[in-house]
């Protein structure tokens, strides 16, 4: 995946940077609206990560130059107003998501595979991991062609898990992903590993492995190469 | 009262005051003026028939039917030759008092010392006085009327600026950021009143766009390095990292995650403040609690809370959804936060109201005290303490009134609506769930 980072505070860009590293894409970072559009007229890229405040103008300009151009890029804004109606706004401009700052790495690496596989891989609704198979439009989730009696939200964690595939992932994350703002005043996130615990139950039941590591206080991970480390 | 009427009333008792003054005073000099007018003339009386005397002339002649009566007497002149009496006595024919004023001269002619009186029935004090206080009632109930009559057309034609003045400050809202425009008036006080609203309209406004500004620009200068934290404490996350290293990266997630809480409820509540969340759509507050509590299931059925709802429906509310959401969120999930395990919480929705009744450990500060910023029932706990604050913010801009209460071994929090925001449809029902 090639994204361009359109972000002009340089440590947030930084951190950016690293995730795509760490996740395989190639990230190019634009400090302002003009070095963007300066590249995105020499090449294209499968997403656009935009801050809407930038130094030298509004990045919803950007938003509405690439939708005039028909281009085939994906937009996810990221932006420190978390107002509704800016929200509604950048929706309803074109933009395919809405992330407010603060976010975390998991958070914003879902949320751009999610735009991925809607933009570029069409059809290709099912994400895969050895004897796992994840379906975004049923919301099926199948062990070795077993179907999980799973819910809702224990869906959308294995499939959080499985996008953020070696990452560990805060519990606040995990929360505040399944949960946004709703989570807000609750006092510890036990529930999150009730989820955890009973998503694990449910997969080895099915014959599954477990991938979903532990990882000290921080949270948890989705260990892709426990296995074939091991075997 | 209105300002005319005071005018008017200050203007009667001044009227009232001064008239009992007026009538004495004049009362005063008509009654001089009436005895000097006659001692003057018997005066001249007494002259004249002391000139006939000396000329020789037979007095009747000219004391005729006039009451002269003359005197010869022996002995000095007194030292006063002219003397005034007034004497007032009953007088049987008119039945009344009746006032007699005698003036009697001394003349010294041909080496013989005269005496000549006259006298005459003069009008009495109290003739004058009561004439005079039947024209001072009909003037004061004149004037009593002519204001009556005048003062509330006058009062309408001078005040008229004024009323235009307040019906612009009425009209006036922060949220429009247009200027107010007064019309000129001759009168100095109403021009010095515009000039000042005039002047407090502008600063507001002005005053309105700074804070806002302030409030957005804390917001994007407050997120950027919460995310830049946020950001670089995921990265360090995923390094190779031993478990005590883990240990302080946790701590520092969670207070990040608190810092970055506080911040987005600080800015909420400025916004609420600035009244932001103006919506003039109803939406379905019944819907909007049912969402929440079935968003808050996994909560808590973790508890093992019993929860009980019976909530009406077709309760239709102009809020902004934003605030219901945030409204019954709060509510519940403060309901469920402080509950026991097995515990349990009673959500009641009506048109008039919602209750959100839950048990729990009993309040260690007086309830009320709960709904300010950073009050907390447990200071130690987990919570930043804004949750109700918000709650009460919602209320107060809506106009809808909340109370928490503790008794017998319940927390009760209701919040009671704003009539003039809820619009019922007929056929409520009951659904009772488990």
């Amino acid at each position: 995946m090639k994204i361009l980072l359109v972000e002009d505070n340089r440590e947030l860009a930084d951190s950016i940077y690293s995730l795509s590293a760490q996740e395989g894409y190639i990230c190019e970072v634009a400090d302002s609206l003009s070095d963007a559009c300066q590249k995105l007229l020499l090449f294209s890229y499968d997403c656009i990560l935009l801050d809407i405040m930038l130094p030298d103008g509004n990045g919803m300009e950007l938003l509405t130059q690439v939708k005039l151009q028909h281009m085939n890029c994906g937009i996810l804004i990221i932006s420190a107003k978390n107002a509704l109606d800016d929200k509604i706004k950048a929706l309803d401009d074109g933009a395919d998501d809405y992330l407010t700052k603060p976010f975390h790495l998991s958070e914003l690496n879902a949320r751009l595979r999610a735009i991925y596989r809607r933009k570029q891989l069409g059809g290709n609704t099912l994400i895969i991991h050895q004897e796992i198979s994840i379906n975004t439009v049923s919301f099926e989730a199948k062990v070795h062609s077993t179907l999980l009696d799973i819910t809702r939200k224990e869906f959308e964690l294995l499939l959080y898990l499985v996008v953020n595939k070696n990452r560990v992932i805060s519990r606040q994350a995990i929360a505040i992903h399944l949960w946004g703002d709703y989570i807000d005043n609750q006092p510890n996130f036990d529930f999150v590993y009730q989820h955890i615990k009973n998503l694990r139950k449910k997969i080895s039941a099915a014959g599954g492995k477990d991938y979903i590591d532990t990882v000290y206080g921080l949270g948890y991970k989705f260990n892709g190469d426990k296995y074939e480390i091991s075997q | 009262m209105k300002l005319a009427s005071k005018f008017t009333l200050w203007f009667l008792g001044i009227l009232i005051l001064i008239t009992p003054i007026t009538i004495t005073i004049g009362y005063y000099y008509i009654h001089q003026k009436i005895d000097q007018a006659e001692t003057e003339r018997l005066q001249t009386i007494n002259d004249l028939v002391a000139s006939q005397v000396k000329n020789g002339f037979k007095p009747a002649a000219y004391t005729l039917g006039r009451p002269v009566n003359i005197r010869r007497f022996k002995g000095p002149l007194p030292a006063a030759l002219k003397q005034t009496e007034r004497s007032s006595f009953f007088n049987k024919d008119l039945n009344r008092q009746d006032c007699r004023l005698t003036v009697t001269s001394y003349y010294h002619i041909n080496s013989q010392n005269y005496q000549i009186s006259s006298y005459d029935y003069i009008v009495k004090a109290d003739e004058i006085l009561s004439g005079m206080m039947r024209g001072v009632i009909w003037k004061i109930i004149l004037i009593t009327l002519a204001m009556a009559i005048t003062a509330g057309i006058v009062s309408k034609y001078v005040m008229a600026p004024f009323y235009q003045t307040l019906k612009s400050i009425q009209s006036f809202s922060l949220k429009r950021q247009e200027k107010i425009y007064f019309p000129r008036t001759s009168t100095r006080e109403f021009r010095k009143l515009n000039e000042f609203v005039q002047l407090m309209t502008d600063k507001l406004s002005e005053d309105y766009r700074s804070l806002k500004e302030f409030s957005e620009n804390a917001s994007h200068e407050l997120q950027t390095p919460l995310a830049v934290i946020r950001s670089k404490l995921d990265l360090l996350a995923n390094t190779p990292i031993q478990e005590d290293q883990a240990g302080l990266v946790a701590d520092m997630q969670d207070a990040v995650e608190k810092l970055s809480r506080i911040n987005r409820y600080l800015l909420l509540l400025t916004k609420l403040e600035n009244h932001e969340f103006e919506h003039k759509d109803q939406i379905r507050f019944c819907t909007v609690t049912n969402h929440t509590l079935s968003i808050y299931q996994e909560l808590i059925k973790l508890k093992s809370i019993q929860v009980s709802k019976k909530v009406d429906k077709h309760i239709l509310i102009k809020l902004h959804p934003v605030l219901a959401e945030m409204l019954v969120g709060n509510l519940i999930s403060n309901a469920i936060r402080h509950n026991l395990q097995n515990g349990h919480i009673q959500v009641e929705l009506n048109a008039k109201k919602l209750i959100v009744r839950n048990t729990g450990i009993p309040p260690k500060i007086p309830t009320d005290e709960l709904f300010q910023r950073f009050k907390k029932g447990n200071q130690s706990s987990e919570g930043i303490g804004l949750g109700l604050a918000i709650v009460k913010q919602i209320c107060t801009i809506s106009g809808f009134s909340v109370q928490y209460t503790y008794k017998d071994d319940w927390h009760i929090v209701c919040v009671v609506f704003n009539d003039r925001r809820v619009l019922t449809e007929p056929a409520a029902e009951l659904s009772v769930l488990q």
